[in-house]
């Protein structure tokens, strides 16, 4: 099959089958600066994509898991079991790294209400959407500040772009870009997830990670780690995501109700001065709305 | 520490009875079983060597692995409502000899899975390396699980494999 148009931004290449219609960066809008933040963060400027892949299934249709990554209301209670059981994990116990840095994140799923309800979601054309991070543990996110491994990654990224470049572009905090939709990915924590629909009920997801070249190996090894927490099919964290999908996905193929309410924060949205709506809060489902609105379009071929 | 388990000195029957353990959901007792720096690997491509480089479906190590167990008894482990019944398989069992104490145990291993109306199988190549414990009994220092279809999708692993 030929494809008609590709396009790549910041070297992700994107491929349409429409022979017309928007260019890649009218569709992407203001996603493209995820993808800054993605690539701005390395120290040689360049990613590489490294660590393989992995790939998993759920019985569900492809859209639950669009509308779930930037749904911050779920995590304290589909994710209460891995919160609880990595609290009372004692820190005394041998770790290699790997399991130090899981723990960390199970940890940071469990934050309290008004770091969720604080956070920013921001929405733009075609169905688009990402979140503000909630990493309050700094740690979690990239070791320690005078950690000798952070030390000299802000040592590589500052001889590059200069001091005050450098923390500009480690102060961006953003946690998942949706690009509706079949993409979702991680800048902050270079993680990212193809959405591949294999029938009405079942969705399979392929995920990467990327190696920032100049940055310490040991930053790799995390984002690897990080990678099978978030993404890992025997993750303590995926594991109940994609049960819940499934669940959903039960009670749509019933006949027990008409409508989903997709309400939450309806009415409270407003325009942000970049030209995108943002939720009035952070638990707010205008990503959800607004996913639906671009469904609505390309289904019934609205300009 | 378990002392049943940490005297089974006999490699063939140490493997026999950690898969036991699993199937009958004696998750303390098969924690025993495991040394004090130990890793659970189960890698999502073929032939994979580090679980540092490359996407695994379960790495964790020692302090990960109690953190997996503890979640089981967490009444809000919604991918084990209900929870799951399995029978293991391990089959064509070989002893590796190592220098020093340690052994490695090679085995054909299949999990039979069944939950909520749905049969799984879990199939692959599995090396177990062991330590001599104090009391003469083998403790897991590795056990890594190899699935024939591991890099294939997967649907979510909620058991322990
Ligand atoms: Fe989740």
């Amino acid at each position: 099959m030929r494809v008609p148009r590709v396009a790549q931004y910041r070297g992700f290449w994107f491929a349409s089958l429409a022979a017309e219609g928007p260019s890649l960066e009218e569709f992407l809008g203001p996603m493209t600066t995820s993808f800054d933040d993605m690539v701005d963060r390395s120290p040689s400027g360049t990613l590489e994509v490294a660590g393989g892949f992995s790939k998993h299934v759920y019985r569900g249709n492809w859209k639950l898991v669009l509308e779930n990554h930037n749904d911050t209301l779920h995590p304290r209670f589909v994710h209460a079991s891995s919160v609880a059981a990595a609290r009372e994990q004692s820190d005394a116990v041998p770790t290699d790294g790997a399991g130090a840095v899981q723990i960390r994140q199970m940890r940071q799923n469990g934050a309290p209400a008004q770091v969720w309800e604080e956070l920013g979601i921001w929405t733009s054309e075609w169905g688009h959407s990402f979140m503000g991070d909630y990493h309050t543990d700094k740690a979690a996110v990239a070791l320690a500040e005078d950690d000798p491994v952070q030390v000299e990654y802000r040592r590589a990224l500052a001889a590059r772009v200069g001091e005050a470049r450098a923390a500009e572009i480690l102060a961006v905090s953003r946690f998942n870009t949706v690009v509706y939709p079949n993409l979702s990915f991680m800048s902050r924590f270079r993680q990212l997830r193809i959405i591949v629909p294999l029938a009405v009920d079942r969705t399979m997801l392929v995920t990467h990670t990327f190696r920032m070249p100049g940055a310490p190996e040991r930053m790799f090894h995390d984002s690897i780690a990080f990678a099978n927490v978030v993404n890992g099919t025997g993750s303590l964290v995926l594991t109940d995501d994609l049960e819940t999908y499934e669940r959903v996905q039960r009670g749509l193929e019933s006949q027990g109700g008409e409508w989903v309410d997709a309400a939450r924060g309806l009415g409270a949205d407003a325009p942000d001065p970049s030209g995108m709506l943002r939720g009035a809060t952070g638990t707010s489902e205008v990503h959800i709305r607004n996913q639906f609105a671009a469904w609505a379009r390309w289904m019934t071929g609205a300009a | 520490m378990d002392a049943a388990a940490a005297t089974i000195a006999d490699p063939f029957a140490f493997v026999l009875h950690e898969c036991d353990l699993l199937d009958r959901w004696r998750l303390q007792e098969w924690l025993s079983l495991w040394a004090e720096e130990c890793s659970y690997w189960v890698p999502a491509l073929p032939g994979q060597e580090s679980p540092h480089d490359a996407l695994s479906h379960i790495y964790d190590d020692r302090r990960l692995l109690e953190t997996r167990v503890r979640r089981f008894a967490h009444a809000m482990f919604h991918a084990q409502k209900p929870p799951s019944r399995t029978v293991r398989f391990a089959t064509n069992l070989r002893v590796v000899e190592q220098p020093g104490a340690a052994l490695s145990v090679l085995c054909s291993l299949q999990v039979a899975e069944f939950r909520n109306g749905l049969h799984r199988s879990y199939l692959g190549h599995c090396r177990y390396d062991l330590l001599r414990g104090g009391a003469g009994g083998l403790l897991i220092r590795r056990k890594r699980f190899e699935l024939i279809d591991c890099d294939a999708p997967q649907e979510g692993i909620s058991i322990i494999l």
